[in-house]
């Protein structure tokens, strides 16, 4: 179905990622292969190579031979391509182009002209496998990133492709939405189509992938079949600079008390305009004052709200936040506390690295500057616009700004969503050096291997309200396969 | 109040969208081309600058078209706030000139919400009741080139994604002590500093937009299917009659401009 041999690629603007040197890719119909690998290796580029998107939209020099269903790929455009193959980004704010979900599930079908009466049963059962039929005059804006990325998949499965190409379908997912997509990926399988998939988390796809390739700077360099990835443990993945192959025990706190020094959070509640139950109830939580505080959750826990209260967003959310005995209102809340949002491209302003850290700090002197810089590793890009930089720079950026605050409560929305073990590490040693430096530090994420490198004490949201808290037990990144 | 009201609606106008597509004929409830033709009708009748009384009651029915529309999709609130709007705006424009000094200011208020209330009404409820697939297939009936149908529904989608875009970053602004009241304060530094996060943030979104629409076959070779069908029956006929009504009175009451 998909042959590839000996691929070369080169970008012709080269900040558009990895390019390949030498890539072979040979999968059959009903195969699911994984290509993984550290960030910039080249998995991204090779699924653009199998959509089309390599040469047509991202041009560069493109060398060897490559075709996909029998059709070369360097003579069919995407739009072309797209009745064989279908492909869902790991973004699920971008990947819908009209409004509603019914629009948006016919829309790949409609466009590749396919039979109207066939496109209209297709739409309503996939509406009822995705569970969104009761969403489908839905506005996919109200709809939660997990759902959105369900439409994502479903629109691209109404026009029966054969080959499916999936670039890190999971990085914004909570664990729920994750089997979901392990369950629709089965059921391409089954359906004898092929599936690739470049991702940094693997563990969803055990027992589904029949082969897993590891790329480093644009070659597959190992292959592993089905028994060696199930037989490998962390410690070994960790070696190639992979992410645990296998699920991580849920995290479980333990049932003992906050400890001496607390932070203490009352009367947090939020109901939407128009909605019945409240979004968020917190009539009171205690924290420890010391160490990494990591709130999970799946989408729609409350978590967002909470998030923005914290931080005093909310200007209609109550709650007084208690730290070293001093009452927190909204205001105070929003004059000592630093959001590090997802998206850190909503929170950088200004025209250099500089600027920015000194709009956090406008009194503070250029050596204290410096010194902020220097321990983000960002002297070298100091004069740079942030905007030009790296997504993990940016972030680097976005901290430094709440290093240079005198916000002493710092918070972080999914700082490790689509990061590979490497970047997911350094982002867990910031957290710390935060927390060393007395402060504050509040993680909201979804992804269990973050909690487990960093986390001292964990808070679990369902329905707007706290099933469970307590600290848990840090052994260090344990090697043991589930 | 009548501009609270026009902002809630044109928010809501974009994130709520038709029922999916109206039931089993796929046809839709009033064909688009016949929503956009009243939003023309309707512009004619509020926009004319003719002060008669019976250009007042031309408007006045306007509205209650615009009401009787947005009653049909069961947004009996929004139908009764803008027309109370326009009740208000009415009252202004025939009495503030009896109030004392500046305060008869005050009818230019009126005749702004009078002559707005009924066109941002008519127009959110042709956003809010159209799909964009039913748009699509409508316009394509009418033959219009690609290069203006594509364009047309990405300025749909982005509408949404520019609200939501924008409240992150001024979420992150307020956050940040940037606004009035904050340690940053130059409006030219704050205007600066809500644009350009959001340019880049539309740009971003815009590339990945375009590749996953690629992908899923916009822009190809092949003819499209509409999913919606469009087409005229009698709802259409008898909208397009009854707002050429105030249309026709003005014009016979001598077009005054």
């Amino acid at each position: 179905m998909i042959e590839v041999r000996n691929v070369h690629f080169r970008y012709q603007h080269g900040e558009e990622g990895a390019g390949l040197s030498g890539v072979d890719l040979h999968a059959a119909a009903g195969e699911v292969i994984v290509v993984t690998g550290s960030s910039g290796c080249g998995k991204t580029t090779l699924t653009r190579l199998v959509n089309g998107l390599i040469p047509h939209f991202f041009e560069g020099d493109l060398s060897g031979e490559a075709s996909v269903a029998g059709r070369v790929v360097a003579d069919t455009p995407p739009a072309e391509a797209a009745d064989v193959v279908g492909s869902v980004f790991q973004n699920p704010r971008s990947q819908f182009f009209t409004v509603d979900v019914g629009s948006e599930l016919a829309f790949a079908a409609e466009n590749l002209g396919q039979d109207r009466d066939e496109i209209l049963a297709r739409v309503t059962e996939s509406a009822q496998q995705l569970g969104l039929d009761a969403f489908m005059d839905r506005s996919i804006f109200q709809l939660s990133g997990g759902q959105k990325q369900k439409v994502a998949c479903g629109s691209v499965w109404v026009s029966r492709p054969r080959v499916l190409v999936l670039d890190e379908p999971s990085s914004n997912l909570d664990a729920a939405t994750i089997a979901d997509l392990r369950g629709l990926i089965a059921g391409w399988k089954g359906a004898g189509c092929t599936v690739v998939v470049a991702e940094h988390r693997l563990h969803y796809l055990q027992g589904l992938a029949d082969r897993w390739l590891l790329m480093e700077n644009g070659q597959v360099t190992r292959e592993f079949s089905a028994a060696d990835m199930s037989a490998m443990d962390a410690a070994t993945a960790a070696s190639f600079g992979l992410r645990s192959p296998h699920p991580l025990p849920p995290p479980q706190p333990l049932a003992a008390p906050a400890g001496e020094d607390v932070v203490e959070l009352t009367g947090f509640v939020k109901t939407y305009p128009g909605a019945k139950a409240p979004a968020l109830d917190i009539a009171s939580l205690t924290l420890p004052r010391h160490g990494t505080v990591a709130i999970t959750g799946p989408n729609g826990a409350g978590k967002s709200t909470l998030t923005r209260a914290l931080v005093g967003l909310d200007k209609k959310a109550p709650g007084i936040l208690a730290i070293d005995g001093a009452r927190r209102d909204r205001k105070a809340r929003l004059a000592t506390s630093f959001l590090v949002m997802q998206d850190v491209n909503h929170q950088l302003f200004t025209e250099s690295v500089t600027e920015e850290i000194r709009l956090s700090a406008p009194d503070a002197d250029d050596a204290h500057l410096a010194t902020i810089l220097a321990g983000l590793d960002l002297t070298a890009v100091a004069e740079r616009h942030p905007m030009s930089l790296s997504g993990g720079q940016k972030q680097r950026v976005a901290i430094a700004a709440a290093v240079a605050s005198d916000a002493d409560v710092v918070i972080f929305d999914e700082p490790t969503s689509g990061l590979d073990l490497a970047h997911m590490a350094e982002v867990a040693a910031r957290l710390e050096e935060l927390v060393a430096a007395g402060r504050l530090v509040i993680v909201v994420t979804h992804d269990d291997e973050l909690v487990e490198a960093c986390a001292d004490y964990l808070v679990r949201l369902e329905g707007g309200r706290v099933v469970s808290a307590g600290p848990l037990l840090r052994e260090g990144a344990s090697g043991e396969a589930a | 109040m009548s501009l609270a009201s026009v902002s809630a609606l044109s928010t809501t106008a974009v994130s709520t969208p038709a029922p999916w597509l109206n039931g089993r004929s796929g046809r839709a409830w009033l064909d688009p081309r016949t929503k956009a033709f009243a939003l023309i009708a309707i512009n004619v009748v509020t926009l004319s600058t003719n002060g008669s009384a019976t250009a007042w009651t031309a408007r006045s029915f306007a509205m209650g078209i615009v009401a009787v529309l947005w009653l049909s999709v069961g947004r009996v609130r929004t139908a009764l706030t803008t027309s109370l709007a326009f009740a208000v705006g009415l009252v202004l424009v025939q009495y503030a000139r009896l109030l004392p000094g500046q305060l008869a200011l005050i009818g230019g208020i009126g005749t702004l919400v009078v002559q707005f209330i009924p066109l941002v009404a008519m127009a959110s409820y042709l956003v809010y009741s159209t799909q964009v697939s039913e748009a699509v297939a409508a316009m394509e009936r009418m033959r219009l080139p690609r290069a203006v149908v594509i364009p047309f529904t990405v300025v749909l989608r982005f509408l949404p994604t520019i609200a939501q875009e924008h409240r992150s970053i001024s979420d992150a602004m307020r956050m940040r002590g940037i606004g009035f009241g904050g340690r940053v304060r130059s409006p030219l530094a704050m205007l600066e500093y809500r644009v350009v996060p959001l340019l880049v943030s539309l740009v971003r979104i815009g590339d990945e937009l375009t590749v996953s629409a690629l992908t899923r076959g916009l822009g190809g070779s092949r003819t499209r299917t509409h999913v919606s069908r469009t087409g005229f029956g009698w709802r259409d006929a008898l909208l397009a009659v009854a707002v050429l009504i105030p249309v026709v009175a003005l014009l016979g009451g001598g077009w005054r401009a």
